[in-house]
């Protein structure tokens, strides 16, 4: 769809200008968008990897859980779980990846998670605490992996969008617009050209 | 370890006639493995409690019970403590029930210690014969307080321990060393040379237990002293090496004790918690095993004693089949987890 302008000089050198800009900037939202591509399906892969790490050992986990659970009263699990012993800090940063901010999370383990008897508890529960333990970062990492895919999901969307009305609107616009007021201008300079002339032709009959 | 388990000559302890007799009555609600077998085989939950319903006594404990985990612990710990209360209530149950009474005595001042360090309130009780008020009277500054001495000093040192060591375990081990002092000094009274005899096991093999676990924890040798009273039957010394040793090491340890056959594994030690809860069956059959040959003695403290145990090894068993069923564990999984009934 060709611009509402002025088919003038001025308007043609702005536009020529926009169109070049329009050009440079499509080149290099599609780069970024083979960027944010690359990125999205190197997090995608982790993060299916991750996945089934962490399925694996949640279900040891949970199965030490029952089995320790099984052992217990519920005085037992009381006293086991009203004083944890282990502090978890999580630090949130923010990381760049193809120019989208990220969080990443680090997970700080203070402490100890073993705080209870070591003669009235079954062995079952050291083993659920471990897995507990070993699993917890690994899902604080998916966590930081799903929210990253999800950002740049969000920022593909965005750049396509961009790269799309750019490749498909505004530069094709800028063309048409441009292609007019060079015809425009083309025919102006005709029709002057023959002015000048039958003035010039009128002058030497009178 | 070395015990000496000549039968006492028995004529002194017709006073236990009349629990001996009761005790009769009651083992008729004991499980069999029979009947955890037939448990096992329930479909649900709900099955399971259905076949727990046909047992002696147990059928009036578990009635209206809800099918959760919450109520059955519940109904389970309940009909346990009224046990022990009933041996308590009839002299010289007494002397006996004191073994039983411990273990939810020294839970509750755990709980109300816990609770308080971590400035939380404690809003449920649990069996327990501590007087509560003056506890937390005590706890909470009123010194004059009366408390009997072991209570006192078993409060001050936890919280001692923890001042020392900011470490919350620190008030258990403290807790679990004035009870296990408690055991050895009721092995110390006792008559029966059998009483004595399995009661100072049972804290040789307590021992056993929380070297191997802290061996898993990567305990110190300095957080385990507090869990140590001077004994003769597990020098400190030897309590302490084996924390660091090697595992081949602690096997020969084991061995050097007479309990190599609490290892799954002849002469192998693992620091594994499936290869611990494993010895920790073992632990638990052996002690029943030792209990359950006095159990038809016409007189005296050991087939009461017996009876007691063998409850609360019930309890365990009923325990781990109804929450594996609540759990939809397999029935392999929990049958290897079982421990061994009083009736074989």
């Amino acid at each position: 769809m060709r611009l509402n302008v002025n088919p003038n000089r001025m308007e043609l050198m702005k536009l020529k200008s926009r169109l070049s800009m329009a050009e440079r900037g499509h080149k290099l939202l599609k780069d970024k968008l083979d960027a944010l591509m690359q990125d999205f399906i190197r997090t995608v892969r982790e993060n299916r990897y991750l996945r089934q790490e962490i399925e694996e050992e949640i279900v040891k986990a949970f199965e030490a859980q029952s089995k320790a659970s099984l052992l217990l009263s519920e005085e037992d699990k009381k006293l086991i779980t009203v004083f944890p012993g282990e502090r978890l800090g999580l630090e949130v940063q923010v990381r760049h990846v193809t120019g989208v901010k990220v969080p990443h999370f680090e997970v700080k383990v203070e402490g100890d998670p073993y705080t209870y008897s070591l003669i009235n508890t079954p062995a079952e529960i050291d083993e659920a605490f471990s897995s507990f333990f070993q699993v917890f970062p690994l899902m604080v990492k998916l966590a930081e992996a799903e929210k990253t895919i999800e950002l740049l999901a969000v920022e593909i969307e965005k750049t396509r969008r961009r790269v799309n009305a750019l490749e498909y609107v505004l530069i094709p616009n800028l063309q048409e617009t441009i292609k007019y007021i060079t015809l425009k201008l083309d025919e102006l300079a005709r029709s002057s050209v023959v002015s000048i002339m039958r003035i010039k032709g009128k002058g030497l009959t009178g | 370890m070395i015990t000496d388990l000549r039968k006492p000559s028995g004529s002194g302890d017709t006073r236990y006639a009349y629990l001996v007799g009761r005790v009769r009555a009651l083992e008729r609600g004991l499980l069999t493995q029979r009947t955890l077998e037939n448990l096992l085989r329930s479909e649900n939950l709900e099955q399971a409690l259905r076949g727990v319903a046909e047992i002696p006594y147990w059928g009036d404990v578990f009635q209206n019970v809800p099918p959760r985990i919450y109520d059955i612990d519940k109904a389970l710990v309940s009909h346990y403590w009224q046990t022990i209360q009933e041996i308590n209530s009839h002299s010289p149950g007494d002397e006996i029930a004191r073994f039983f009474i411990w273990p939810f005595d020294f839970s509750e001042m755990k709980l109300i210690l816990k609770y308080r360090l971590a400035g939380k309130t404690l809003e449920e009780t649990y069996p327990t014969t501590l007087n509560l008020v003056r506890v937390n009277r005590f706890l909470g500054g009123e010194t004059r307080e009366y408390l009997p001495d072991l209570w006192i000093k078993a409060i001050n040192d936890s919280l001692e321990a923890y001042e020392n060591y900011r470490v919350i375990q620190a008030v258990e081990m403290v807790l679990d060393r004035h009870y296990l002092e408690q055991v050895y000094l009721l092995a110390q009274e006792m008559e029966s040379r059998v009483l004595k005899n399995w009661l100072l096991a049972f804290v040789l093999l307590a021992y056993f237990r929380a070297v191997f676990r802290a061996r898993y924890q990567e305990r110190k040798g300095e957080l385990m002293r507090l869990l140590y009273f001077p004994q003769p039957l597990f020098p400190e010394e030897k309590f302490i090496e084996m924390l660091s040793a090697p595992a081949e090491k602690v096997a020969e340890e084991v061995d050097n004790f007479g309990f190599d056959f609490l290892l799954p594994e002849k002469g192998i030690f693992r620091d594994d918690p499936s290869y611990l809860a494993e010895i920790e069956r073992n632990m638990d059959n052996y002690l029943l095993d030792f209990i359950r040959s006095y159990r038809w003695k016409a007189f005296g403290p050991e087939p009461v004693f017996g009876f007691l145990w063998a409850q609360s090894i019930d309890v365990k068993n009923l325990r781990l089949v109804l929450e594996g069923k609540y759990f939809g564990l397999e029935s392999e999984k929990i049958k290897s987890k079982l421990r061994e009934c009083y009736y074989e």
